[in-house]
């Protein structure tokens, strides 16, 4: 535990926090580090991922989720854990959770029920 | 004769609805900030203390406080300083325990700033980085939670201001002590 | 008397005014006479009033008086002119009072047209007048401007400088007269259904006033579009903010209603429709500056700013919307006519057209709105990214996409459907063929998006096919040239959206002078750092050469800039525009290191995106242009 905090504290002080890409993931840990940056909100910023921000708390949250990547930790582990500790709203991407069934089964639902009614009112006036 | 059909008031319908739930997002409590800890038990946490190297600060300490506050600051933090006289007069309060996390400081700077405005804390962890205290899920300090028999009752984002304290806070504290 | 006085009594004038003028709606046959007379006076009182409080309140700016407080939160001597003036309409205030100008000067205009049916007349610019007393009544009560400053000073807070900008000081007045427009829109419908006359002479009155809403709205979206990518350093130009999403709503709204206006016009179907839509519009104004201003939107994470505020609108959008919503209840099934819609026809692909942009629009509404409602009832905070909308406006996108190619084409009232595919394969064939050779040489694209590129290319040609026709009376150009702009325009936005999301690339590097950083075929050279100075602020510039072998081809100078007033530190990134694509560099400094960390964008198709908005706009412009030549 305290090596592994040895070997934070270093890579934050040598490399620039923004360029994990360039720290000693593999091509595909850095692959899903970006999916995850790309996923996960910068709280303390509007409208930005942390992949986007530059601010402090972006940099935290980067590193956080690097560490866990080699850990072993599966993206849905890591995303887990973030929605835990901040709530739901660190995912840039509502769940498909039961919550939220209307809201991402609703615009269907519209859209046919619009269709029928276009359609109705077509074919009524039709005759 | 003007035909009444029924089905054209549907909007009308829609809209008061609508305005209704406007109405309830207007007046909604704004002060109690939804966070993802409010009635879940305090989270796992371990860390190493400012005035000892043997002690630690961790969940346990929180859970065996009947009611604790948990405020998490630091010596660079302007509104922690604002704030940190209300501190001083909440741990003044039977019953109340308060524990601080000290947030991505440096320790002699935290050691001045308690040394001078006073140690209104039970505890005081270090997090140095600001890895530990991500399960508390700060993202700007200060922030305080109130915390009942090891459940999280209350998130207070930001200083905790004298008429917070008088409208929001000790009226919680009043109901849970 | 002070001028704040002054401006005091303006707004008081204009309130009694509208006030007089609203009570003809409750009081049409009073025959205290003067009320008759008056309405144009009334109108025009209203209109000049507001006029001069608004150029009172950029004088004060202007001049730096202290003495106001709304002037101290917003203003700095040391700010430059413009932003000075600018200043004005760039806070909740000054902007309220914008907005009631526009209201006033929308009444105005539509005072001077040649419309003779006086009843419906007045009864439109009561409605509108109504408005104007409600949101006048708002500013003095809750939003004054001109309200004395509370202690003394010297100096202003100064201008945010992320604000100080030329295009986010005409975003505003721009979006405003689009934003606002369609309240005369709403105005006609209640007038219209008061009077019973919702006909096709109504829908030709009410045709240029949904036109030039529209042209306003679609360039003001385009200009805080343009905005956000220049000013903000994120590389994105939409974010799906609820602010944006606010603006985007009636525009969607916007564009059925005015493809109804037309099947009106020419056919005297869908009236209840069209009335629907117009109502709808504008409400979707009024609640998107409810949610704005209330502090609603931000209220999930932080204190709401001021409720009562929100109360005010509240209330006044219940009343506007109940009125509306409620002669519509009653009027409507008397309004409409028989039709005889075909399903193969032009007047079928415009019900088609409102039924996915209205669909597109519960979309965006949903996504807004859902997080407040999960956080009302189930005490959950979600955010809504723009995944949600753009997985859910994908589907629509392309039903959109393809009735935008086989509406146009097809005849009113009656077509074949084997008539219209044919007319338009060999061009579906030749994008389909170009596409695909892309997509062989490009492999990132996928099913989705050669799907929608292709659509969106046939549709490119299909509109300027259209376009281009040669008649006696017209010489090259049709009548449609405003529909085949708009549809060139929209065509080009999504294939050049898709294009820039696909293949945009951006690398970040921790860079040192004399460092050679390279992106794609892209070298860049690092070659200093120096200290400049700006009007009122001071900066740190990076300079960066683009190089081909050893030559500079472009320089870039992202800069961070430190301004006093307010202490604000902002960065500034450096663009460089190439035809086919932007290339984008962000700078920021980390603390006690000896390197920068810079981000460079290369984003393709950025020029084509802006280009299909002016697209648009020129064809909402030549559209109007081609109205007042037929009526000529």
């Amino acid at each position: 535990m305290k090596t592994r905090s040895l070997i934070i504290i270093i890579f934050l002080f040598i490399f620039s926090p923004v360029a994990f890409a360039e720290l000693k993931l593999t091509k595909e840990q850095d692959s899903r580090a970006t999916e995850l940056f790309k996923e996960t909100r910068c709280l303390v910023c509007q409208s930005q991922t942390i992949y986007d921000s530059n601010s402090e708390m972006a940099t935290d949250l980067k590193l956080y989720i690097i560490e866990q990547i080699i850990a072993g930790k599966s993206n849905y582990e890591i995303e887990n854990q973030l929605v835990k500790n901040y709530g739901e709203w660190i995912l840039m991407t509502p769940a498909f959770s039961q919550s939220n069934y209307f809201l991402w089964f609703g615009p269907f639902i519209i859209l046919l029920l619009g269709a029928i009614m276009m359609l109705r009112y077509i074919l009524k006036n039709n005759e | 004769m003007n035909k009444i059909k029924i089905i054209y008031f549907t909007p009308v319908v829609i809209v008061l609805i609508f305005l209704i739930f406007l109405f309830q997002l207007l007046n909604k409590d704004v002060k109690k900030l939804s966070s993802a800890l409010i009635e879940k038990p305090v989270p796992e946490f371990e860390m190493q203390t400012l005035y000892s190297d043997i002690t630690l600060l961790n969940s346990n300490d929180i859970n065996s406080s009947n009611v604790a506050l948990v405020n998490v600051w630091a010596s660079w933090c302007i509104p922690c300083r604002a704030e940190h006289e209300i501190l001083m007069l909440l741990s003044k309060i039977e019953g109340l325990d308060l524990y601080g996390i000290n947030y991505k400081d440096k320790k002699i700077n935290a050691l001045n700033f308690i040394d001078n405005l006073g140690n209104p804390f039970k505890k005081i962890g270090v997090d140095k980085n600001g890895r530990s205290s991500m399960v508390w899920g700060v993202y700007g300090i200060p922030e305080t939670f109130i915390i009942h028999k090891g459940t999280v009752i209350y998130k207070h984002i930001g200083p905790i201001h004298l008429n917070e304290l008088e409208n929001v806070i000790l009226p919680i504290l009043a109901k849970l002590l | 008397m002070s001028l704040g006085n002054l401006g005091n009594i303006l707004m008081l004038t204009c309130l009694l005014a509208s006030l007089i003028q609203a009570l003809y709606l409750i009081y049409p046959h009073t025959s205290f006479g003067k009320i008759n007379i008056n309405y144009r006076v009334l109108t025009r009182i209203i209109f000049i009033t507001c006029l001069a409080s608004f150029l009172l309140l950029i004088y004060l700016f202007l001049e730096s008086n202290f003495n106001y407080q709304l002037v101290v939160n917003n203003s700095h001597s040391e700010k430059p002119l413009i932003y000075k003036i600018a200043g004005a309409w760039g806070n909740h205030e000054g902007s309220l009072l914008l907005w009631i100008l526009v209201l006033s000067f929308f009444n105005f205009v539509f005072l001077e047209t040649k419309i003779k049916n006086t009843e419906f007349k007045k009864y439109v610019i009561s409605f509108q007048s109504l408005m104007i007393f409600g949101f006048t009544l708002f500013l003095l009560l809750t939003s004054n401007p001109f309200l004395a400053t509370e202690n003394i000073t010297n100096e202003g807070l100064g201008l945010n400088p992320i604000l100080q900008d030329l295009l986010l000081a005409i975003h505003p007045p721009i979006l405003y007269v689009g934003y606002v427009g369609y309240s005369i829109v709403l105005s006609f419908a209640v007038g219209g259904m008061i009077t019973n006359k919702i006909d096709q002479e109504w829908a030709r009155w009410l045709h240029p006033w949904v036109i030039v809403s529209w042209i306003f709205l679609t360039a003001g979206i385009g200009l805080g579009s343009f905005w956000a990518y220049y000013e903000l350093g994120w590389g994105g130009y939409w974010f799906w903010d609820p602010v944006e999403n606010a603006s985007l709503m009636p525009w969607l709204a916007g564009t059925a209603l005015f493809h109804c206006v037309i099947i009106l016009e020419k056919k005297n179907i869908l009236q209840s429709w069209v009335i629907l839509l117009s109502i709808l519009t504008f409400s979707l104004s009024l609640i998107g500056t409810f949610l704005v201003r209330s502090g609603i939107l931000n209220s999930v994470h932080t204190f709401a700013s001021d409720p009562s505020r929100g109360l005010f609108i509240l209330v006044f959008l219940a009343i506007i919307l109940i009125i509306s919503f409620t002669l519509y209840a009653i009027k409507a099934p008397t309004l409409d006519k028989k039709s005889k819609i075909n399903i193969v026809s032009k007047e079928a692909g415009i019900l088609a057209n409102n039924w996915l942009l209205l669909s597109s629009l519960f979309v965006v509404f949903l996504g807004t709105l859902y997080p407040l409602a999960v956080d009302l009832f189930l005490q959950k905070s979600i955010s809504v990214g723009p995944n949600y909308y753009v997985l859910s406006l994908m589907p629509i996108l392309l039903l959109l996409l393809l009735i935008m190619i086989v509406g146009p084409v097809s005849k009113w009232q009656n077509d074949k459907l084997t008539n219209i595919l044919f007319s338009i394969s060999k061009l579906f064939i030749l994008s389909l063929a170009i596409i695909f050779a892309f997509s062989i040489y490009f492999s990132e694209l996928k099913l989705t998006q050669i799907t929608l590129l292709t659509l969106c290319l046939t549709l490119m040609l299909v509109s300027i096919k259209n376009g281009i026709r040669t008649n006696r009376n017209y010489s090259i150009i049709s009548p449609s040239l405003g529909k085949s702009l708009a549809h060139i325009g929209f065509g080009l936005l999504i294939l050049s959206v898709i294009a820039n999301t696909t293949f945009a690339t951006e690398k970040i590097f921790q860079a040192q002078v004399d460092d050679l950083l390279v992106i794609d075929n892209y070298k860049f050279k690092f070659d200093k750092v120096n200290q400049t100075k700006g009007k009122n602020f001071n900066a740190i510039t990076a300079t960066f050469s683009l190089l081909d072998n050893k030559t500079v081809i472009e320089t870039f100078k992202p800069e961070i800039r430190i301004y006093s007033n307010p202490p604000t530190v902002t960065s500034e990134t450096s663009i460089v525009r190439k035809f086919l694509a932007d290339i984008y560099i962000v700078m920021n400094i980390p603390e006690n290191a000896d390197f920068v960390n810079v981000r460079i964008h290369i984003k393709p198709m950025m020029s084509f995106i802006w280009f299909s908005i002016i697209l648009m706009v020129l064809g909402g412009i030549s559209s109007i242009f081609f109205r007042i030549k037929l009526i000529k």
